[in-house]
């Protein structure tokens, strides 16, 4: 266990896994063609990931001991002493000096440093949030890691399509396509309505094309988000998202038989270049085995004003191409009889709105966590923690100050900044 | 501004430019220093015509430079000279920089006059404010690592020959280990707005798509050009990687970044890739 915990907390392990995931995804974008996502739900990846997470984690704790360990003042040990005594990085002559020591102390606050007194020797120390910030930001990546891979185990995102005027609840059936992570619960059995669709709708000044106003409603109805949904305006309620992702045309179409009446929404989608409405067939289940196959299309000479749909129809299931016993155009209003003992009526002829819908709770929390790593990082790089040990060293051929410079950093100016300071708060010479 | 205007506009600060390179070469090679005064002197003047030029532009159409390769390249070229500015602004000793730095702008500039200024209008999908935060740190990032991999240059070309001709032309250069520290500030500095743009792009695909990460190549592609940053800044703080080896991996991490930010928009058919292709 204990070698375990020592091969995840080595920064070896941490570069190169940070490497292996780097020559991973660069391979990996060679070899994809067109779903870019495959590559990345391979075990080998997965596994990856999961050792950049532990690495991650593993560095997080050992940052973590190193801060609280350094950044507290504590007066240094004999050793630290004795070595500041031997080998000092700057030299300072004093002899002569009232009270050199109270006089570097006060240079040293000079440079927003914190000071601690300990008989012969001055601790100084700046830069707590530099300390803590390399902690704050590895614990953030291995918290983001975590956060990523949970909402994806949990998330729902889906297609679904509304026509105008109508509703469908949040519920696997009312999707065209739903893809659910593996430990994805219920999905919420919320109602998304699209009251009403603009064919033009202008907002941030740009023409947003088709819009629909959307409300997410509880079962009971209640709205509890609405409004326009276009390009990057989603409607939103909690972790849901509601984004309009296309239009078509789209029906309700009332089906009475021998099994009852029962409603439903028919929608019509475009090409690839919006240049004409794909037919789409249905198969419709009466009682007693009673089977049609329906054909949905606009007709020709259907306008958005006047829309017109035509009807084929036959009985049984019918593959694509066969003969149909019906073929009739309808307007909205419409009805007619169709093989199986149906009576299909269009109650409703107009525009749909394709919505994506996506239910993840993780989102918010890996912006909070992404921004959390960008607030650790500007001052562990920036601002990183400063220490200056200063010791007073009389002897016999006078009193001389030895100074120790730290900068977690190693910045080249830090020790001149310090000697500095330290040479006109005690009324000294540059070249002394 | 009409758009004739705005092109004799912007080769007037290409035209700087190459004096500006010509200038801090000559007086690089026959160590007249006057003339790396007027180098830099010539880069800061021919930023007033690209400013006017690029500012002309995003009136007329209505946005700002990060649609299509010409605008999208112009606009770094742009900030790469203003951080140079900036530099040798704050750090005097930094002059020679430009002997990198303004052939880059230069080349990279003439390079985007030679492409299609093809004139591009905010779709809905870009509408959004979102894009500004995306570009803004896209453009601070590139500039930061194209000016780190320019200290590192110097850093090496004055340690493999100490005695060399080029080192002994940068010896008014400031010390090597302050040139090794710059060379880490804008690594750090490029690293942390390299995140921000990623997650700001992030936030925007969200919004815009309602997923925040799809694996498309250029988004792989930044992160990976984050990680390898990463990568550098870890041999910098936890193994002590300074002088030569840190200017090394500095050196190299310049390419991945470019790739990432040029080379993937061309090379890979990705919804990403329009921002330099054209939507």
């Amino acid at each position: 266990m204990k070698a375990m915990w020592r091969l995840l907390r080595s920064r070896k392990l941490a570069v190169w896994t940070i490497i292996a995931f780097v020559v991973y995804a660069a391979v990996a974008t060679l070899i994809s063609d067109g779903d870019w996502s495959v590559p990345y739900r391979s075990p080998i990846f997965l596994a990856i990931a999961a050792l950049l997470g532990l690495s991650t984690f593993a560095c997080a704790w050992e940052r973590t001991r190193a801060a609280l360990k350094q950044a507290p003042m504590r007066e240094p040990s004999e050793a630290t002493v004795a070595r500041l005594r031997e080998r000092p990085g700057i030299v300072l002559d004093v002899t002569g000096a009232t009270g050199p020591l109270a006089q570097a102390e006060r240079a040293l606050r000079g440079l927003h440093m914190r000071v601690a007194r300990y008989g012969n020797l001055v601790e100084a120390r700046a830069g707590l949030a530099g300390a803590f910030g390399s902690p704050v930001f590895h614990w953030a990546l291995a918290l983001l890691l975590v956060v990523v891979a949970l909402g994806q185990l949990t998330r729902a995102e889906g297609i679904m399509g509304i026509v105008a005027g109508y509703s469908k609840a949040d519920a696997a059936e009312s999707y065209g396509s739903l893809e659910t992570g593996p430990l994805a619960g219920e999905l919420s059995g919320r109602i998304i309505a699209v009251p009403s669709i603009e064919s033009s709708y202008t907002a941030n000044g740009v023409d947003q094309g088709v819009t629909p106003f959307v409300e997410i409603q509880t079962p009971a109805g209640e709205v509890l988000a609405s409004g326009y949904a276009y390009a990057n305006h989603p409607i939103r309620y909690r972790s849901m998202l509601v984004h309009m992702n296309t239009d078509g045309l789209g029906a309700v179409v009332r089906v009475s038989g021998e099994g009852g009446v029962f409603t439903e929404q028919v929608t019509l989608d475009y090409n690839d270049d919006r240049t004409a409405v794909e037919p789409v067939d249905f198969v419709l289940e009466g009682g007693a085995g009673a089977l049609a196959t329906v054909v949905f299309e606009p007709a020709p000479g259907s306008t958005p004003g006047a829309p017109t749909v035509r009807i084929r129809a036959a009985e049984g299931e019918v593959p694509g191409g066969a003969e149909y016993a019906v073929d009739q155009v309808l307007p909205e209003g419409g009805s007619i009889e169709i093989p199986g003992g149906f009576t299909l009526t269009i109650v409703k002829l107009t525009k749909y709105a394709r919505l994506s819908v996506v239910n993840d709770w993780s989102v918010y929390w890996i912006y909070a966590l992404f921004a959390l790593a960008a607030i650790g990082l500007v001052p562990a790089v920036f601002a990183p923690l400063r220490g200056v040990r200063v010791l007073l060293v009389p002897d016999a051929e006078g009193t001389r100050l030895h100074v120790a410079v730290r900068h977690g950093r190693g910045d080249p100016h830090f020790p001149g900044r310090v000697e500095t300071a330290l040479r006109a708060g005690l009324g000294l010479e540059e070249d002394s | 501004m009409s758009n004739t205007t705005e092109i004799i506009i912007m080769w007037a600060a290409v035209s700087g430019y190459a004096l500006s390179a010509a200038l801090f070469i000559v007086g690089f090679v026959f160590k007249k220093e006057k003339l790396t005064f007027a180098g830099l002197a010539v880069a800061a003047a021919g930023l007033v015509p690209h400013v006017i030029a690029m500012g002309g532009r995003w009136v007329r159409l209505g946005h700002g430079p990060y649609l299509g390769f010409y605008e999208v390249i112009s606009s770094y070229a742009f900030f790469g000279v203003v951080i140079f500015a900036l530099l040798v602004w704050r750090f005097k000793q930094l002059r020679p920089l430009g002997i990198v730095l303004m052939p880059i702008a230069f080349l990279v500039l003439g390079g985007a006059m030679l492409a299609p200024k093809s004139e591009l209008e905010v779709t809905a999908k870009l509408a959004s404010y979102w894009l500004a935060v995306h570009v803004t740190f896209a453009k601070l990032s590139y500039g930061s690592f194209i000016t780190s991999f320019g200290l590192a240059v110097i850093h090496l070309a004055r340690s493999l020959k100490p005695q060399g001709a080029i080192a002994t032309r940068l010896t008014k250069l400031p010390p090597q280990d302050v040139v090794d520290d710059l060379t880490f500030k804008f690594i750090a500095a490029g690293f942390i707005f390299l995140g921000i743009m990623i997650a700001a792009g992030a936030v925007w695909a969200n919004e815009a798509w309602g997923r925040y990460w799809g694996w498309d190549p250029i988004e792989t592609w930044s992160l990976i050009s984050w990680l390898c940053y990463a990568v550098i800044l870890h041999l910098r703080l936890t193994m002590v990687w300074k002088g030569d080896k840190f200017a090394w991996a500095a050196v190299a991490g310049l390419p991945i970044n470019l790739f990432a930010v040029v080379g993937v928009a061309i090379v890979y058919n990705s919804i990403h890739g329009a921002y330099m292709t054209g939507y």
